[in-house]
């Protein structure tokens, strides 16, 4: 077991592999009431095509990662898990994600037991064809849901339009006639495969005792009797560099129309950075250029170009995509905006040296937090398959040097566009 | 964890010491006895003193100025509990010992400069900043149909609320909108620093003695003492027989909203069987409403219940295909039925207790939930942390089963979707 100083902001944390080959992290608060325990698999909706170590080959229907993610909360016996922990007032949850599914519990009682259970609920599949057909009302609904918001739907449409093979393009939770087909036979292959200890990840924070937890997943039964580690062939995609569509509209039911400005960039020309450092450093130019303290900002809030703007930046396997999304009734002038000022910028010390103050700053709010500081570090653990405990450090070693060189070798003519427009007959 | 409570002249400064956390956090809470016609100019209001200052003029100077003080965040919001409106001004900032001793008097001083020093001219805000904002609030109140289920349960509340304050949503309205102007509200926000009653809270590892002098020498209200006005909305007759209004709409899922109106409860179950109840009914992940209507029936993805003490009301929400409506309201309807005949397991009551003295635990993980802890806490009028984990647990079955006997339905919503599944 390592123990490593959090950013030196005096909050240890502690890494482990175990024979398994499930990865532990655990970050003990010594202020805190709470725990709160992300415990996650490397699958998601991305993995439509794989194939297991006996060289069994599947394809299964879109939607399954996150339909598995719904039945797993069947037990056998019958016992609902979010009774179980409900007994010492402790919240669960799950969600699914194009590269990984996680569950959570959080709450103040009984954390080993509900440890020990989320283990064991995890590592007991249940499906039957009943069980698996009556899922399918519920997840219909939740699909019915996200095609309402036209935050989702640009999402989706965005994906579309920057993606030529990549699975990436379809929806985490399918569309309807996808899930339809799923059966049980196509959760228990996902299972099989993909719900291993060693693709799985395992971080705890809060009020936990170091010792004993160690002492609990190794003592635990089927955590300990999982075969040593497990092969899994994940179809490989050719992407091609440029984007499929540079423009799509849509129409739905809203008022004022949305729009999302999407840069498809590809990770090959930047082998020289570490992923995380690419990201951050891709960061400083959107913050730079599009945040609270940009002359962009300055002017549409001036002009009145925008009601509701957004930034964010995605990875997708070797792709980057910085994306914009806003609210605008002169969205046609706000895009001209947008690209303006990609086209001729330049960044200068004084900006980075200011973005830097801001990034250290919340590093260290984040610590207050047993949440934030376990998301986060399980967002490492999927994205770099690395915790990051030095971030501090990495944040005052950017230097506008890197960046420019970055900058340099920046091509960002791989623009898309998609445009939500109210529907003539509209609300 | 206690406050100290100080006496200001204008009104009362709550001090919470912790030393748990890396920030400080301040708000400013004003509240005074809502008006219809005061929602949208609050809301302006609020949005032009968090735009623009006399000393920094654009929304990029003040940004600027945030990032100086190591990221501060300042914001504003507004928000009806019961009878009153209730203004926010909320600054959190990293404690000093991380930055510059300073810090303290500065972050405080920027809130000075948001609350006391507008930009303002000649008796009016600025034209051209106030057009913004103007148009902004517009847009915000134009797009409130988006959101398909906060909408319905909008058009609900209304429906049931008559002129009661629930029936008035936190948005604002475009006829008000319409008439405000840069003077009108410049004349309005001299009114409402000087009408609403004050209290400010400070949490964090604070220096009694230094955060009490900043205060006293920033945070300088001068307000002009009037009469106070009860929080609580209070008792009030359901329907005989329940209205269903019925809207049709181009959305692919049909949204549910149920109001139900509390009848008269003593002030034990007012207090603590009204929380063990909704727990039970749809309160969380474990309610009855998910295991009857989602797990069993699968005629949801969620459907959850929330109990509003100051207004005396029930609300229970869902999403679902319309062809199901029927279906749902009976069970709801059901369900609730079966409540009060006392349908509630001890294992359900003793999960909801459970449930309800962990919420109070994980208060004090979190800075902004202590604060919010003892801001609630003084405006309802609550019993302390401590009492309510000890209360809680006095609370039986019959009291919850008096809890559902008074509950009753009053209004039923739904907005009509297209429901194309395409299945």
């Amino acid at each position: 077991m390592e123990k490593i100083n959090l950013d030196n902001l005096g909050q240890d944390i502690y890494e482990f592999k175990m024979k398994n080959g499930l990865e532990v992290c655990l970050i003990p608060f010594k202020d805190k009431k709470n725990y709160y325990a992300i415990l996650g698999t490397r699958y998601g909706s991305n993995d439509v095509e794989f194939e297991d170590m006996d060289g069994n080959k599947y394809k299964t229907p879109f939607g399954t990662a996150h339909f598995l993610e719904h039945k797993i909360f069947a037990q056998e016996d019958g016992e609902d898990p979010f009774a179980f922990f409900a007994k010492s007032g402790v919240n669960t949850n799950a969600s699914t994600t194009f590269d990984n599914t996680r569950y959570y519990i959080w709450g103040v009682n009984d954390f080993k037991e509900n440890l020990n259970y989320l283990l064991d609920f995890l590592l007991t599949p249940y499906f039957t064809s009943e069980n698996v057909e009556k899922e399918k009302g519920i997840i219909k609904e939740e699909i019915l849901m996200y095609e309402d918001n036209p935050e989702w739907a640009l999402d989706d449409t965005m994906r579309k339009n920057l993606f030529y093979e990549l699975p990436v393009k379809e929806k985490i939770a399918g569309d309807v006639p996808d899930i339809m087909q799923i059966t049980k036979e196509d959760l228990y292959n996902a299972y099989n495969t993909f719900y291993h200890p060693s693709k799985m990840y395992l971080v705890i924070g809060g009020n936990i005792d170091i010792k004993e937890t160690e002492k609990l997943l190794k003592k635990h039964e089927k955590l300990n009797h999982c075969p040593k580690e497990i092969e899994v062939k994940r179809k490989e995609y050719d992407e091609k560099d440029d984007v499929v569509l540079e423009y799509k509209e849509l129409h739905m039911n809203i008022k004022v129309p949305k729009i999302r400005f999407s840069i498809k960039i590809t990770k090959d020309k930047f082998k020289e950075f570490p992923d995380v450092k690419l990201n951050m450093y891709l960061g400083v130019i959107m913050s730079t250029l599009f945040g609270p303290t940009s002359l962009f900002k300055e002017k549409v809030t001036n002009e009145s170009l925008t009601s509701g703007f957004y930034l964010e930046k995605n990875n997708f396997f070797n792709y980057l995509t910085l994306d914009i999304t806003a609210e605008s009734d002169k969205a046609d002038i706000l895009v001209e905006e947008i690209k303006k000022t990609y086209d001729n910028f330049k960044i200068t010390k004084d900006d980075l040296e200011r973005l830097k103050k801001v990034w250290i700053a919340s590093e260290i709010r984040m610590i207050d937090s047993v949440e934030m500081t376990v998301d986060n570090i399980y967002s490492d653990l999927i994205m770099y398959n690395h915790v990051y405990t030095n971030r501090t450090e990495m944040i005052k070693s950017l230097n506008i040097k890197e960046l420019n060189k970055i900058i340099k070798k920046l091509d960002l003519s791989n623009q898309s566009l998609v445009m939500i427009l109210p529907k003539e007959k509209n609300m | 964890m206690k406050e100290k409570i100080i006496d200001l002249k204008y009104g009362k400064l709550h001090l919470i010491k912790t030393d748990k956390f890396r920030t400080f956090n301040i708000k400013v809470i004003l509240k005074d006895e809502l008006k219809k016609e005061d929602i949208t100019k609050r809301n302006l209001l609020t949005d032009y003193l968090t735009l623009t200052t006399k000393k920094y003029k654009t929304r990029r100077e003040l940004a600027l100025r945030t990032e100086e003080l190591y990221s501060l965040f300042l914001g504003a919001s507004n928000n009806r509990v019961g009878n009153y409106l209730i203004t926010r001004f909320n600054l959190s900032f990293l404690d000093p010992k991380y930055t510059e001793d300073n810090m303290l008097e500065e972050s405080i001083g920027l809130l000075h400069e948001i609350i006391f020093n507008p930009n303002c001219k000649n008796n009016s805000f600025q034209e051209d900043l106030f057009k913004i904002i103007k148009k902004d609030l517009k847009t915000e109140i134009e797009t409130l149909k988006e959101n398909s289920q906060m909408y319905t349960n909008i058009k609900m509340l209304e429906n049931m609320g008559g002129n009661k304050p629930y029936s008035y949503h936190g948005f604002g309205y475009l006829e008000d909108l319409e008439n405000i102007t840069p003077s009108s509200l410049y004349q309005y926000y001299k009114e409402f620093i000087t009408k609403c009653d004050v209290d400010i809270y400070v949490c964090g590892d604070l220096d009694e003695e230094r955060v009490t002098n900043i205060v006293k020498d920033k945070l300088n209200f001068k307000t002009i003492k009037k009469e106070k006005c009860c929080l609580y909305v209070g008792v009030d007759k359901a329907r005989k027989r329940h209205q269903e209004i019925v809207e049709e709409s181009n959305f692919s899922q049909s949204k549910l909203a149920i109001g139900c109106k509390l009848g008269e409860l003593s002030e034990f179950r007012f207090k603590y069987a009204i929380n063990i109840y909704n727990m039970i009914l749809g309160g969380g992940f474990n309610s009855k409403f998910m295991q009857e209507i989602r797990e069993k029936d699968s005629l949801a993805y969620y459907i959850s219940s929330y109990v509003n003490k100051a207004d005396n009301i029930m609300l229970i929400q869902s999403g679902i295909s319309h062809k199901n409506y029927k279906k749902v309201v009976s069970s709801v309807k059901d369900i609730m039925k079966r409540m009060a005949k006392g349908e509630i397991s001890d294992d359900e009551i003793k999960s909801a207790k459970v449930e309800y003295i962990s919420i109070l635990d994980e208060i004090y993980d979190n800075m902004e939930n202590i604060l919010e802890g003892f801001i609630v806490k003084n405006l309802m009028n609550l019993d302390d942390f401590e009492t309510r984990r000890k209360m809680v647990n006095e609370v039986s079955k019959e009291d919850v089963i008096e809890v559902a006997k008074k509950m009753t339905i009053d209004t039923i919503y739904l907005l009509k979707g297209e429901d194309d599944g395409k299945d």
